[in-house]
């Protein structure tokens, strides 16, 4: 057989350079366009509109704990209603720098306003009221409500357009706390602090605004610079404690949307629930180039009745979950998997949701229904109204770019 | 038998890797005129008439194999093996613009056994009759207030097209007189056309889409042939033969869908049953022709080919009309001469020309086609195989009634395997 392949071999040599000199000097030209007069007018893109046929209030359980910011304060918004919100904190007993803390200590807590939601001319007034029972952040319900029984308060401040505080606290109540940090030696220091002491609740005293707090920032501040004992161990004679726990109680009085709207907060006690079926009888096609779900802020209601003092968070994008009837039964502990963001021009909200859309047509993805709230639920109240699908002008939608091949 | 198996595999291996890494690179476009009908008809026969300029139905020489005809395989004595590759360049200019396309693709695969000598012979082939390879595009703009996007949407629509129609052939020729033979040869024709089309968008928001139609047909054609020659006519080694042929149209089942790519998955946009049955007629066919050789040397063959494509039936067929093809060619043999000679003397030398009217008439006006073709062959000393490369130089269609000019560019390789099978050698 190696003979006989030689002898083939040999005589191919010459037509085999040939050709392969060709073959590498011949190129394609993609620049240029020839033909298109002969060859059939591919379909023109389409653009069309798919309106969703329904959208549905709905509350899916969650929790109000230890998030980025915790929220009080009360105020009667035209178009959301009555809401009161009680803000829970619970300080933590971190060893520091000083031996103990003395009887000459004073105590202050520290806060520090993010956002005001309410009347900016008007003079908030909140007690700061020591909680009976204990309570845990991580399974706390926003609409639970914290054991204020005997009303101890511990604390007061007021608030006009502040952007921080120091609110002093009672003495006794700095005297117990004192006397937990002080058992320095004890194994059970902080088993028995957090048995004995359950925190304090920020209680609004008037209805003029709600505020958040930067949970972060937020301290309980001792100052215990006349304290001999001590001497000259603090540089300033004050030490500082975060909170451990951090939540958030709402009453959310009945507030009736306008027709043709919805409320959505950014929390899940108002999400926004769509349903739509994933499929070419729907979509129209299944040849998609882009997908854009289109949703619009009823900015006309929402600025009606709002007086020109009052001030109401603006809802910069809205989340999607995508979820199954039986996940809205559990606390939603997952990632958004869509987010919509705001279109200043037209006050909408959009998202490009071709992909979603590919991978359902494609059977890659499970069909699951968007249950939508304002970004994010993160301590902080931020409601919205979202036109829904009896609205004349500015219906919930999808976009629809697609091309669609013909029968010939 | 061996060798013959070996080649006939080797080809039909490299056949295969070249045409999977055909349709995914840039050699892949051949002419704008194949996106209509079924793709344009695939005259390649053998690559003596290749070189010729002909058909070749009057054509036949021992050492290679001749498709043509079904009446020449009757004249074997050697098993002959051919295949081969061929790369085409196509300048095509209109009055958009101009681009070069290049294709390289597999020529035909054949055996032929004689299983008695000069008597009858069997021929088992695997042929492109029609082949559709082309690239368009066309720019488009949808005014801001025709989309959903808020401002003039601008995209490319890219069509590109593979595919074809190939014939499976088993066929018999048998000499049914003195310098007389027949030939019939039934095959299964069958075949996937892939029209591609691409939509590229230029503003990144929106996703480039495309969708593919695939065509699919099969059905079953006949050949006829017949072969006459004489020798020894005007001269003392000369020969002069008369080839004809004749195909029955062939009526071919056709299915087509829609589909598109979405990332990794492949979703029917249009499904087979949503087109319903379709039914393609490819037409009849027949040529004749005549070869005259004036000594083992000197060798002129004219033939000319008709195809009744006005009575073609499937898509496009409004631009269909009849085809005529005739050509004249001729071969100077010099490796045959009996004094030994230079090395120039080891080849043998083909050249020939065609005119086609070719099977399109768009806006009224013939898509015709002028070829010049040459060609040289190197046979092996000590067996009878060769190989032979052919150059083809021509035009097709014109500008005029905003069509299309093409000049082609060809270059083919064939390989030819020529051995005594199923004969004891003997030495004396």
């Amino acid at each position: 057989m190696n003979t006989f392949l030689l002898r083939k071999v040999q005589p191919l040599l010459f037509p085999l350079t040939l050709f392969s000199l060709l073959f590498a000097l011949s190129s394609c030209d993609d620049n240029g366009i020839v033909g298109s007069n002969i060859t059939d007018d591919p379909p023109l893109v389409q653009s069309d509109t798919v309106y969703l046929p329904g959208t549905e209030s709905f509350t899916i359980t969650s929790f109000s704990g230890n998030q980025d910011y915790f929220t009080a304060g009360r105020y009667n918004d035209a178009v959301f209603g009555d809401q009161q919100i009680i803000g829970m904190i619970s300080p933590s007993l971190q060893t520091s720098g000083i031996d103990s803390v003395g009887q000459s200590a004073k105590g202050y807590l520290k806060l520090h306003i993010d956002q005001v939601y309410g009347d900016r001319a008007s003079t908030g007034a909140f007690d700061i009221v020591e909680i009976e029972r204990r309570w845990r952040a991580s399974a706390w319900r926003p609409d639970s409500l914290p054991d204020l029984s005997s009303n101890k308060i511990i604390g007061s401040f007021e608030v006009d357009n502040e952007d921080s505080l120091r609110i002093p606290l009672d003495d006794e109540w700095l005297q117990r706390y004192a006397g937990h940090f002080n058992k320095n030696a004890s194994a059970q220091r902080d088993s028995v602090y957090r048995q004995s002491m359950f925190g304090m609740a920020i209680v609004p005293r008037n209805d003029a605004k709600i505020l958040s707090f930067e949970a972060a920032r937020t301290e309980l501040i001792i100052d215990h610079s006349d304290d001999e004992q001590n001497g000259d161990d603090e540089d300033q004679g004050v030490f500082r404690q975060i909170m451990r726990a951090t939540a958030n109680s709402i009453e959310q009085g009945s507030a009736a949307a306008p027709a043709g709207s919805k409320i959505i907060t950014n929390n899940f006690s108002n999400t926004l629930r769509l349903r739509f079926d994933v499929d070419d009888d729907f979509i129209g096609t299944n040849n998609i180039s882009r997908a854009e779900l289109v949703l619009y802020e009823d900015t006309l209601s929402m600025q009606q009745d709002l007086p020109s003092s009052h001030r109401r968070p603006q809802a910069n994008a809205l989340y999607v979950y995508l979820l199954t009837e039986e996940e809205t039964e559990r606390a939603i502990i997952k990632e958004p998997e869509i987010e919509l963001l705001r279109n200043e021009s037209d006050h909408s909200f959009r998202v490009n949701l071709t992909s979603y859309i590919n991978s359902n047509l494609t059977g890659t993805m499970d069909v699951r229904d968007f249950y939508l709230i304002v970004r994010d639920d993160n301590g902080r109240i931020i409601p919205t109204l979202i036109h829904d699908e009896h609205s004349n002008t500015r219906r919930p939608k999808i976009l629809i770019t697609s091309a669609k091949p013909e029968i010939e | 038998m061996k060798k013959a198996l070996f080649i006939a595999l080797t080809c039909f291996s490299l056949s295969t890797s070249l045409q999977a890494q055909d349709s995914e690179s840039q050699l892949n476009t051949g002419s704008v005129y194949s996106y209509l009908g079924l793709g344009l008809p695939v005259d390649y026969a053998s690559s003596l008439a290749g070189s010729m300029g002909l058909q070749g139905v009057a054509l036949q020489d021992y050492r290679l194999n001749n498709l043509s005809n079904p009446a020449l395989w009757s004249q074997g004595i050697y098993t002959n093996v051919n295949g081969g590759f061929s790369l085409r360049a196509f300048d095509a200019t209109d009055n958009l613009g101009s681009r070069r396309n290049s294709l390289l693709q597999v020529s035909q695969f054949q055996l032929v056994l004689p299983v008695k000598r000069e008597r009858i012979g069997v021929s088992l082939s695997l042929a492109p009759i029609t082949e559709s390879r082309f690239q368009t595009a066309q720019d488009v703009v949808i005014p801001a207030d025709q989309n959903n996007s808020g401002s003039p949407l601008e995209y490319r629509v890219n069509t590109s097209g593979t595919g074809g129609l190939n014939r499976l052939e088993l066929g018999v020729g048998i000499r049914i007189a003195r310098g007389l033979t027949f030939g019939y040869a039934p095959s299964f024709i069958f075949g996937v056309l892939e029209n591609t089309t691409t939509y590229n968008f230029e503003d990144q928001n929106f996703s480039n889409i495309n969708f593919t139609k695939i065509n699919s047909n099969y059905g079953f054609g006949n050949r006829f042939g017949l072969y006459f020659n004489r020798y020894s006519l005007f001269g003392e080694n000369d020969q002069l033969a008369f080839g004809a042929t004749f195909n029955l149209p062939v009526n071919l089942d056709s299915e087509s869908k829609v589909e598109s790519d979405i990332g990794s998955a492949n979703i029917d946009l249009i499904t087979a049953g949503e087109f319903g049955d379709q039914d393609v007629k490819m037409p009849m066919e027949a040529a004749l022709g005549f070869g005259y050789h004036f000594n083992q040397q000197w060798l002129v063959s004219s033939d000319v080919l008709y195809q009744n494509w006005s009575e073609y039936q499937g898509r496009n067929e409004e631009m269909f009309t009849d085809r005529f093809k005739v050509g004249f060619g001729t071969q100077y043999a010099a490796a045959r001469r009996s004094s030994p000679g230079g090395f120039f003397s080891r080849f043998n030398y083909r050249a020939g020309a065609s005119f086609d009217t070719g099977s399109l008439e768009i806006d009224e006006t013939e898509i015709q086609t002028y070829m010049l073709t040459a060609g040289i062959g190197i046979p092996s000393r000590g067996t009878g195989s060769s190989i032979d490369i052919n150059f083809d130089f021509g035009f097709r269609g014109t500008e005029a009634s905003d069509l299309i000019a093409e000049k082609i560019y060809g270059i083919r390789l064939s390989f030819n395997l020529s051995e005594l099978m199923f004969l004891q050698r003997r030495i004396d």
